[in-house]
């Protein structure tokens, strides 16, 4: 009874030191080296690790809080070292193992961010964006995403290229961002990089809630402000001088409004004072002009006539008018009717006219 | 002076179409396989001697993908179109490209003493599978030359 008894308190000492022992846990960084932690820092222990089939070195480097190893920093010499198993063993300062732990490290693979993001637009109005990442082989998958202003991000399908197209792009402001890491086919990794940094193209909204918004405003810088204040006003200086020098730009752009003035007023009074109101007497104008502004007024017709063309000779190029005299006639009635009814002055150009000589008939 | 720059050039664009081929016909093994494993019957009834990748050196990686193309034929499976998958692999993996191991010479190979197929430990058709697909991911990483304590 007594034996069972202390083997069972034994085995349950050895059980829980066993549970107590530091957990260690390591993550390949971008295929540069192995970043292993353990759980407990009240020793400061030494690590010694190795994949199999290489050699099991002490570890070379070494990350401390205050004072004592948090995590230590493997090699990581070849690229399908993680298909092999990671050895670890912790050591205390006196030198005495304090575990043994083994790595399946495959999935356990964090890469580094990729990095040279650059947008281009080309001609065929589609946005092209590249980028590097951080060992550029068929087994590095990356993912982009992108925004508009303000709006959520919009994730694409993961692929091995290191380009992406976003074709018609509207006239928005687009950020851009990638991650990576290893294919399916190479054996993915549980993690994603962290997002890259972000890549801007397109101008932001100018209006609403982002130039006039006071988030907006107060995000401009104050040197920003004084030099567009100073802007300003050395523009209206200098236009102010122009509008004062130069009568030409003035009229052009102040075009004068005629002001009738007190002038205007006296002339009409006149009208009503010395002409009843009568603006036809008042305007002096022509009996027969006067007339036509009455309702009843009727204008004479004014006949029309025909002229044939006869030739006397053989040459068709010459031609002999009707009857003159008709002509003449005619045109003295014509001429009765439009003295009558034109503006006196402009009748001159009839009278001056020789009737024999009227070349284009109607 | 010209002749040799552009044998060298010829060299490089050999070497780089060499590595295409390789590549996707690594991927089209590895969809054959994933669709052998949802179709698998009896998984636990089934057992083959399997090479462990975690366990392997990387001079033996010809000999094991050679142990896994010579059972994936005798996999049950529930349909037939997986029987064609399954010739579909065991033919694709006789490639010269596949099979020839870039990094390891037939000296370092011989001194790595890999193990014959029926030395490796025997485990269920589902894990045969997994560690089939994880060596052929472990054949899909670029390959360099090694230090030879490795082996």
């Amino acid at each position: 009874m007594k034996l069972l008894f202390l083997t069972l308190f034994f085995g349950n000492f050895c059980t829980f030191s066993a549970s107590s022992d530091p957990k260690i846990n390591c993550l390949i960084i971008n295929l540069d080296y192995v970043n292993c932690t353990w759980s407990e820092h009240q020793y400061n222990y030494s690590l010694k690790g190795g994949f199999s089939y290489f050699d099991i070195e002490d570890c070379p480097e070494y990350e401390t809080a205050n004072g004592v190893n948090v995590a230590c920093m493997l090699p990581y010499k070849e690229r399908t070292q993680r298909f092999n198993t990671l050895k670890t063993s912790l050591y205390r300062d006196d030198g005495s193992l304090v575990t043994e732990q083994e790595h399946m490290l495959k999935e356990y693979v964090k890469l580094n961010p990729p990095t040279n993001l650059s947008v281009v637009e080309k001609k065929d109005a589609e946005l092209w964006l590249y980028w590097n990442v951080t060992k550029n082989d068929n087994c590095i998958e990356s993912e982009v995403r992108y925004r508009t202003d303000q709006n959520n991000w919009k994730d694409t399908t993961p692929g091995v290229r290191t380009t992406y197209s976003l074709p018609f792009p509207s006239n928005k402001q687009y950020k851009f961002q990638v991650r990576a890491r290893i294919t399916s086919s190479c054996g993915q990794s549980k993690f994603w990089s962290e997002w890259s940094e972000s890549v801007t193209w397109g101008t932001e909204k100018a209006f609403n809630d982002t130039v006039f918004s006071p988030e907006s405003l107060g995000s401009m810088s104050v040197t920003s402000l004084v030099l567009y204040a100073v802007g300003a006003t050395i523009l209206l200086v200098i236009l102010s001088c122009l509008l004062v020098h130069s009568e030409r730009l003035r009229i052009i752009l102040i075009p004068v409004v005629p002001n009738a003035g007190r002038n205007v007023s006296n002339y009409l009074a006149a009208l009503f004072d010395n002409y009843d109101g009568n603006v036809e007497k008042w305007l002096s104008m022509p009996k027969d002009l006067e007339n036509g502004f009455k309702p009843n007024f009727t204008e004479r017709a004014c006949p029309v006539r025909e002229y044939k063309i006869f030739s006397q000779s053989s040459s068709d190029s010459e031609s002999i008018l009707s009857n003159p005299t008709d002509v003449s006639s005619d045109y003295q009635s014509m001429h009765r009717y439009s003295s009558a009814s034109t503006i006196p002055g402009s009748a001159e150009p009839l009278q001056t006219q020789n009737p024999s000589q009227v070349d284009n008939p109607v | 002076m010209k002749a040799c720059v552009c044998f060298l050039l010829m060299c490089v664009l050999a070497a780089q179409a060499e590595e295409s081929p390789k590549i996707l016909t690594l991927s089209k093994v590895m969809n054959e396989l994933k669709k052998i494993q949802q179709g698998l019957t009896n998984s636990n009834k089934t057992w083959f001697n399997s090479p462990a990748t975690n366990d392997l050196k990387d001079c033996c990686v010809a000999s094991a993908l050679e142990c896994f193309r010579s059972k994936v034929l005798h996999l049950s499976v529930s349909d037939e179109k997986l029987k064609k998958s399954q010739r579909s692999v065991h033919h694709e993996l006789r490639k010269s490209f596949i099979v020839d191991s870039v990094s390891c010479t037939p000296q370092e190979t011989q001194k790595a003493q890999c193990k014959s197929c029926e030395a490796y430990t025997m485990v269920n058709s589902r894990t045969f599978v997994d560690n089939f697909k994880t060596l052929l991911q472990k054949r899909s990483m670029p390959v360099k030359r090694r230090d030879l304590k490795s082996l």
